[in-house]
């Protein structure tokens, strides 16, 4: 075998074409499906976080003994909420009446759809940057934030809202959207009871020194966390990354094995 | 492809449609398009949720006929729609095809469609393949004999389907065979009858099957 890097033949970059083009097509009647509601439903999804925290500003919110946090935290959650919806909007239009027909007579195979489904996926993650960024502009203009916090804390929620829609995605392809989000819910309960209720028979069973130990060397991670913020915003959203692939090839090998 | 019905989203209008729909064919024809939505009286900006039945109909006809598509499938695309509408589709459809360089493949249970519009049939009954070959020979393979009760003996043997009334019989019988009944009514068969006297109780199993 001969050394150097190999060379892609025409053959490869015409196959590679075609797969983009078929991406591109089952991306843009996502778009449209997302697009449903009314063509200013995502602009305005966008706006939603920077409209009200402009709002709250202005109103004084800053004022408040707490900084206006509460305010803040309930209309991020807001938006977070609003941002989950948007790709689900695909699944959900999708299921409609003999909507899921239409996937069927697309001339794209279903892994390409898949992908194009997870190609909306990290454009509303682009989306949710936009609109954390366009926010946080707005607290600094006010002076309610650090310019130096910004790149971990948008870092972290577009790395939130992957781990979010990589745990979501398989399920809607499973499930109807309703079962979904039951689902998840479930999960997310289920997880927290018993994370929660290992960690308190950890507490109560762990010998004092060797618990001293542990939660020291938990102290130490974060702190160690904490000093690099930039490297782990930036290690926690690969992780994301990683979690989406992982996602997409499930989601991939159920689409594929189901009956439209 | 066109079904029985619509697979576009409610809430998109007519417009959003052919967006939604154009970027899948490399060969998708606007002008094509646009005359389809006039010749059917579609308005760009109504919603598919607005549209009627048949008019829901057209438009997925006005997507399949404006990517110069040589091969349209239907499934049951008369059923529910009134006379008019279901002459104006056939109509169409025989427009499609006239220049010989495209074919219609459509599945009914409206027996006078295929009388009027198909120049090949597929009888498909019971899960079985019973006849797939020019429609014209379909029907000329067979006769239609009537008699009175008394006269079902003299066919019982040689009939394909039998039907029978308190004053007579309708029997369905091969070409060849109706020599061998005389003195009885043989008429021609539609594809009606031959459908009708094939599932009749008691129908003799057709030898139809050939190749396509």
């Amino acid at each position: 075998m001969m050394g150097g890097s190999p060379v892609r033949g025409p053959a490869v970059a015409a196959r590679s074409r075609t797969a983009w083009k078929s991406i591109l097509r089952a991306y843009r009647m996502d778009w449209c499906r997302i697009s449903s509601p009314g063509r200013l439903f995502v602009p305005s999804v966008v706006a939603l976080l920077p409209g009200f925290v402009l709002l709250i500003t202005a109103a004084g919110g800053d004022a408040r003994p707490d900084g206006g946090g509460a305010a803040y935290a309930a209309v991020s959650g807001a938006s977070v909420w609003m941002y989950m919806i948007v790709p689900m909007y695909a699944f959900m239009y999708e299921q409609q009446n003999g909507a899921a027909r239409l996937a069927g007579l697309m001339p794209v195979t279903r892994r390409r759809q898949v992908a194009a489904r997870y190609l909306l996926v990290l454009t509303c993650t682009a989306l949710v940057i936009v609109s954390w960024l366009l926010a946080a502009a707005v607290q600094v203009a006010f002076g309610m934030a650090d310019v130096a916090s910004i790149p971990s804390s948008v870092a972290v929620t577009a790395g939130q809202y992957l781990v979010t829609q990589a745990l979501l995605c398989p399920l809607l392809y499973r499930f109807s959207t309703r079962k979904a989000l039951l689902w998840f819910a479930a999960s997310a309960l289920i997880g927290f009871i018993v994370s929660m209720g290992s960690f308190t028979a950890a507490m109560r069973t762990t010998p004092s020194d060797a618990l001293g130990g542990f939660v020291g060397a938990f102290n130490d991670a974060v702190a160690m966390l904490a000093g690099h913020p930039g490297a782990s915003a930036a290690a926690f959203v690969l992780c994301s990354l990683i979690a989406l692939a992982v996602s997409y090839r499930l989601s991939v090998r159920i689409y594929e094995g189901r009956e439209l | 492809m066109v079904f029985d019905y619509s697979y576009f989203i409610d809430a998109w209008t007519v417009d959003t449609v052919e967006r939604a729909m154009a970027p899948m064919y490399p060969t998708w024809d606007h002008a094509t398009f646009d005359a389809y939505l006039e010749r059917f009286g579609l308005a760009r900006k109504r919603q598919v949720k607005e549209l009627s039945r048949g008019m829901q109909m057209k438009l997925m006809l006005a997507v399949a006929l404006s990517h110069d598509a040589k091969l349209l499938i239907l499934d049951e695309p008369t059923s529910g729609l009134d006379v008019l509408a279901r002459d104006d589709l056939m109509d169409l459809l025989q427009d499609y095809i006239a220049d010989g360089t495209r074919s219609v493949l459509f599945s009914t249970h409206i027996t006078s469609d295929l009388e009027r519009a198909a120049d090949f049939i597929t009888y498909i009954t019971g899960g079985r393949l019973r006849y797939t070959g020019p429609k014209d020979e379909f029907t000329e393979s067979f006769r239609i004999v009537k008699g009175g009760p008394d006269d079902l003996a003299a066919v019982a043997p040689v009939a394909a389907g039998v039907h029978r009334y308190a004053t007579g019989f309708d029997a369905l019988v091969r070409t060849g065979d109706a020599a061998r009944v005389s003195g009885l009514d043989v008429e021609p068969a539609s594809i009606d009858d031959i459908i009708r006297l094939t599932n009749a109780p008691g129908a003799a199993a057709a030898d139809g099957e050939r190749g396509a």
